[in-house]
């Protein structure tokens, strides 16, 4: 599994956990966590939220989108943002079987998500959230 | 402290061209200096700005060298509103009597590309086909019609009245009416927005000549004053485009700020205007703006939308040249399209989409990575 980036998610936990920053000073925490500034500092975000708005991309996004972006092959995605309660409200892809079931505060569970590259080096993978009730256990 | 008066305004068709930017945006700075009868060397400044068509003083070898100061303006897509605000003040400062406000530009067709390094995020969000305008719009929109009861109808509405009043515009880019069946059932391209209901990329400029009351007068041209003019950035616990993550602690947004500012500069509320130009990238930012401009209460545009109210003809005409929908977005040129638009309502000059009695007109433009400027002019 190769990682899009380290910087968001912690996968010496398990089940891995989103790296957010959280101000000293005002306690409002961010994401990805700000490294311009030693004011905040790295916390674990909860993996359960709710679906706080969506849509889904149904075209290719251009460069440096790095995801297959043939006008054929490409497969429209889920992207939202999900509302972790008292924390912060993240953007995200969105993972599931079916666009037409998202509905604004359904529950929403992390998931690590694969997509392939458009340049033919394999698959690469990032966060994404999926409605819990499709999680299989 | 001086008034300050739209002298002269002049535009270049918006749509595509065979020319470049850079010619589009020469041709509208002649023409606005030539509607104010007053010659480049008059001009004792210039402010002017393109997104992706070049340095806007590359103007100069065309209108003269003869020293005056130029100065380049780029401020994303607020660049049209932030050259004008610049003329603004270094008029009223008392500073200079007269000068020129341009802008201009030329994308290559198909959605905006953006570089997360010059908004400060890193390259995942990209990567992962997240940094794209049109989702974010689509998102705000979604949400905003689950919590307010808007409903498809309303931006299909929005979409079908563009089309309707570029048919009227000599500068705008769409000039046929689109039917409302046709917007319905065009493709989707994030939900709930559809081909339609978009904005495209695309080509135009702007050129405007403001002045301050005693040359105004000389000119005999005091039908188009700056009532107000405000630029404001995203404040915290806004939702705005190209944000990773959102305040649980919500807040207002960049445009409500400046649209605030503005009126009070006037002096004026928003039951005082008769004809209003919004940013419409797409159908759902028409509908929030009206909000955030203050026209309506939340909930409100499903009805006023239905009964006509944006209508030419209606309560308060919303984007009467077609706005972004039907003139396309050529960035540096959108906001001081607006402008021009607004300076021609009042002169009364509009011919078949003249606003009866408009005698106070609004402008607001919205760009990455969450800022809006608001113009107000008036006779």
């Amino acid at each position: 599994m190769t990682l899009i980036s380290d910087q968001f998610v912690d996968m010496k936990v398990s089940p891995p956990r989103l790296i957010g920053g959280r101000s000293r000073l005002s306690g409002e925490i961010k994401f990805p966590m700000p490294t311009l500034s030693d004011e905040f500092e790295a916390v674990h975000l909860k993996r359960e939220g709710t679906l706080w708005a969506y849509t889904v991309q149904r075209f290719p996004p251009g460069r440096p989108f790095v995801g297959v972006t043939d006008k054929i092959a490409f497969k429209p995605f889920g992207v939202g943002y999900v509302e972790l309660a008292g924390e912060v409200i993240v953007e995200t892809r969105i993972v599931t079987e079916d666009f037409e079931s998202l509905k604004l505060g359904m529950p929403m569970t992390l998931t690590l998500e694969e997509f392939e590259r458009g340049d033919g080096t394999g698959g690469v993978t990032t966060y994404a959230f999926q409605p819990s009730h499709e999680v299989k256990s | 402290m001086s008034n300050v008066y739209i002298v002269g305004a002049g535009i270049h068709p918006f749509g595509r061209h065979e020319t470049s930017g850079l010619e589009q945006g020469i041709f509208a700075a002649k023409q606005a200096m030539s509607d104010a009868a007053v010659e480049w060397d008059d001009m004792q400044f210039a402010f002017g700005g393109s997104h992706a068509a070049g340095s806007a003083d590359a103007m100069l070898p065309h209108l003269g060298l003869n020293g005056t100061q130029f100065i380049n303006v780029a401020n994303g897509c607020a660049t049209g509103g932030s050259a004008l605000l610049s003329g603004y003040w270094a008029i009223k400062s008392g500073e200079f009597d007269m000068g020129l406000v341009t802008g201009f530009d030329k994308h290559p067709r198909g959605a905006f590309a953006a570089n997360p390094r010059n908004y400060g995020l890193p390259d995942w969000y990209a990567e992962t086909g997240m940094m794209v305008t049109t989702q974010f719009f689509a998102m705000k929109i979604q949400r905003y019609m689950a919590q307010y009861g808007i409903t498809d109808k309303s931006l299909v509405a929005v979409a079908q009245k563009a089309f309707e009043n570029g048919s009227l515009a000599p500068h705008a880019w769409r000039r046929q009416p689109v039917d409302a069946e046709t917007i319905a059932n065009s493709q989707m391209v994030s939900d709930p927005l559809r081909k339609y209901m978009f904005c495209s990329p695309g080509e135009g400029g702007v050129g405007l000549v403001l002045a301050n009351e005693k040359k105004a007068r000389e000119l005999g041209r005091l039908g188009a004053r700056i009532y107000g003019a405000a630029v404001r950035t995203r404040p915290q616990g806004s939702f705005e485009v190209y944000a990773p993550s959102l305040s649980v602690t919500r807040g207002v947004s960049a445009t409500v700020l400046a649209s605030n500012a503005a009126y009070e500069m006037a002096s004026v509320g928003p039951e005082d205007i008769d004809v209003a130009q919004i940013q419409d990238t797409e159908s759902g930012a028409e509908i929030m703006h009206m909000a955030e401009n203050g026209f309506c209460k939340d909930g409100e545009q499903e009805k006023l939308l239905a009964d006509g109210e944006t209508k030419l003809g209606g309560k308060l005409p919303i984007n009467t040249d077609g706005g972004c929908m039907a003139c396309g977005e050529p960035i540096g040129a959108t906001g001081l399209r607006q402008i021009y638009e607004n300076v021609i309502q009042v002169r009364g000059d509009a011919g078949q989409r003249q606003v009866k009695d408009a005698k106070m007109a609004y402008s607001q433009v919205y760009g990455a990575p969450g800022l809006s400027a608001v113009c107000l002019i008036g006779n």
